[in-house]
């Protein structure tokens, strides 16, 4: 007879891999984003919002399938992404704003995303919480007591193929190296005769891209309201500083910080009762944690030779 | 003159007036700290809770030790949270002045004082990140404060929070809050003179060195750690002040009160008004708090008599914040020093150097 609390564990590690893989494709949207054009870009999640909301109206509006709605959810929220840099960053970049200006900049970009967003769910009935109305199927149960879903094998897969696709980007092809030319250092890449307003432009796509897609998954398989994107704010930017901006660094950091997360507060809960509204705190207070002791990130994998200059 | 005292009396302009000065003290807080030293607070919010949920516990606690009050069914949490706790503290608040003046004044020097020291403390992170990451770091201060308090009832009833407070002058029935506003003024104005004197005093040039360049305001002689604890401690005592008066104007304090909404309007106010000017600062609070009040369904349909589609008196509200965010996005790419721009150093020695080459110019001429 296996006890209940190791089903609970599981269930737990289970969860938290799904969660970890939300993670880990919103943080590397953040990092990439952070990398090549300094902003800390708090609209990001809003771009998650986006993403669900996109695949709710692409399926429940216009009728589309599971996988076109996937596509729409990321096209849409990569518009959105490359609209927000075209309209504010970039201006604010070509006028030379500090860092601090791109922050406080985005915290407005997010407030008019998501708030815009708010008044329209709102005034349409039915879209103030949302769940596309597919639920996705379950693959086996362990035990009788735990289940598995599909999204609990398809979000990790989509991390893993995502992570293979940068990799080869980054590696292979001139555009990545471009890239990563741009995030190592903008001024000497633009001297190169790299593109860097065109580099900009693909790493603003791609952070939407991955982020339209963990918002069609929320939506998917979790709930998504206006507010979803911001509860998951600063889970992301915890997974990117504890991998230090780095890029694989943070999908890593990501994977690991949404399993820890999911069984400490299980495990909080069952020996000393702490609720589990307190689960937002373990996000918060190893982000602190590592700003304040590692501000150069614990996970850090730099097998491309990229350092995060200071 | 009945038109300037139903003014007087009119709920809707004592919550624009109170709101705007809790507000001018909010934002005048933050100036110091984002527009004079340069440390990116994106934790307000979370000094303001401290304010106002000291005033809370402390109003709610000693008023039902005054009543003797002992709770029917054993509630959660202390004896305030308890079912007919708010109506016994509003009770003592109407019928015992030297307890409502009292509690009020304590409140406001404990809450500065807890808020200076928990700003000193946050300050910790400022000697050690950069700009963006230390706003982060605030920012999930905030958080973490925002989550105990939905949570624990000890001390502060979680999601029920603290209810039935009353303003110092309740016992004097029709126009308590009146007067209230008057005071909440009055407070505004000296916080106002003492930002103006901090920020033109020697300790307010070392604060704009540091901002500038931290390694020259090093080399002469001034301890950017200290200058940035320091301006922590004193943004951080006035930010709770502006709790202290927005919990015994509102009466009741809830966690979801201090969403971190609260430090970005702050934010927009003082950007809008323009960064490191306190006369900019009072612009900019004024256009946004009425922004904020006057964006309400039922304030424009009752009030000024505005038929507003159904669709659009479901968002109003959230519509507000999207005029919020795109002033903050509008200032920063357009004009990033706001409406009155910083004015250069006012020292007794640069006055008079530049009353004398006046006097100079004019017998030359």
């Amino acid at each position: 007879m296996v006890p209940t609390l190791v089903y609970t564990v599981f269930r737990a590690v289970l969860d938290g891999l799904l969660e970890g893989s939300l993670y880990a494709l919103m943080g590397f949207g953040l990092t990439i984003v952070f990398r090549v054009t300094r902003v800390a870009n708090f609209a990001h999640a809003e771009y998650v919002t986006y993403g669900a909301y996109a695949a709710y109206v692409a399926m429940v509006a216009w009728g589309l399938g599971l996988i076109p709605s996937a596509i729409v959810a990321a096209l849409a929220v990569a518009a959105v992404a490359l609209a927000s840099d075209e309209l504010v960053f970039k201006p604010l970049w070509r006028r030379g704003s500090t860092p601090l200006h791109f922050l406080v900049a985005s915290i407005g970009v997010g407030l008019v995303l998501r708030f815009s967003l708010q008044a329209v769910a709102a005034a349409v009935p039915g879209y103030l919480n949302i769940r596309l109305p597919r639920f996705p199927p379950t693959l086996t149960v362990v035990g009788g007591k735990v289940a598995i879903n599909v999204v609990h094998a398809a979000a990790p897969l989509l991390a893993l193929s995502t992570t293979v696709a940068l990799h080869i980007l980054f590696t292979k092809t001139k555009l990545g190296k471009a890239m990563r030319a741009t995030a190592s250092n903008p001024t000497l890449a633009r001297i190169s005769g790299i593109n860097v307003i065109m580099v900009r432009r693909v790493t603003w796509i791609i952070g939407g891209l991955l982020a339209g897609l963990s918002g069609f998954i929320i939506s998917y398989y979790i709930q998504a309201n206006p507010e979803v994107g911001w509860n998951f704010l600063l889970w992301m930017f915890a997974a990117a500083i504890a991998g230090g901006f780095t890029f694989y660094g943070t999908i890593l950091a990501g994977l690991i910080l949404g399993i820890v997360g999911q069984v400490a507060i299980i495990l909080a809960g069952y020996y000393a009762g702490i609720t589990t509204a307190y689960k937002p705190a373990i996000a918060l207070v190893i982000m602190v944690l590592v700003l304040l002791f590692r501000p150069e990130g614990i996970i850090r994998i730099q097998s491309l030779g990229l350092r995060r200059r200071a | 003159m009945p038109d300037l005292l139903s003014l007087l009396k009119d709920p809707l302009f004592i919550d624009i007036v109170v709101i705007f000065g809790v507000y001018m003290i909010l934002s005048l807080s933050f100036n110091i700290e984002y527009g004079f030293t340069g440390i990116p607070n994106l934790g307000k919010v979370l000094f303001y809770a401290i304010g106002a949920y000291v005033a809370g516990v402390i109003a709610a606690w000693i008023a039902l030790r005054i009543a003797a009050f002992t709770p029917k069914t054993p509630a959660e949490g202390p004896a305030y949270c308890a079912y007919g706790a708010p109506q016994t503290i509003t009770e003592v608040f109407k019928t015992n002045p030297e307890f409502a003046i009292g509690v009020f004044l304590l409140s406001l020097i404990i809450g500065a004082a807890a808020g200076a020291v928990l700003g000193v403390l946050a300050s910790y992170p400022a000697l050690r990140l950069r700009e963006d990451f230390l706003a982060i770091t605030l920012l999930a201060f905030s958080e973490i404060g925002r989550l105990i308090t939905r949570t624990e009832w000890w001390p502060v009833c979680a999601h029920y929070g603290i209810r039935g407070i009353a303003t110092p002058f309740a016992w004097l029935g029709e126009y308590s809050r009146t007067i209230y506003m008057f005071l909440v003024l009055v407070m505004a104005a000296l916080m106002y003179l003492l930002a103006e004197k901090l920020v033109n005093s020697p300790w307010g040039r070392a604060m704009k060195a540091v901002r500038d360049d931290e390694l020259a305001a090093e080399v002469y002689g001034k301890n950017p750690a200290r200058v940035r604890a320091q301006a922590m401690a004193v943004g951080s005592a006035m930010a709770a002040v502006a709790g202290t008066l927005y919990a015994f104007y509102l009466g009741s304090i809830m966690p979801d009160d201090f969403m971190p909404i609260v430090t970005f309007l702050a934010i927009a106010m003082v950007m809008l008004g323009g960064t490191a000017n306190n006369r900019g600062v009072v612009v900019g609070v004024a256009v946004l708090v009425l922004v904020d009040r006057l964006f309400n369904a039922s304030v424009l349909e009752r009030k000024f008599g505005i038929p507003l589609p159904d669709y659009l008196a479901n968002s109003i509200a959230y519509l507000k914040y999207v005029v919020i965010g795109m002033v903050i996005i509008l200032i920063l790419i357009f004009g990033p020093q706001g409406l009155i721009p910083e004015k250069p150093l006012k020292t007794p020695v640069v006055e008079e150097t530049k009353k004398r080459l006046k006097m100079l110019a004019r017998k030359e001429s």
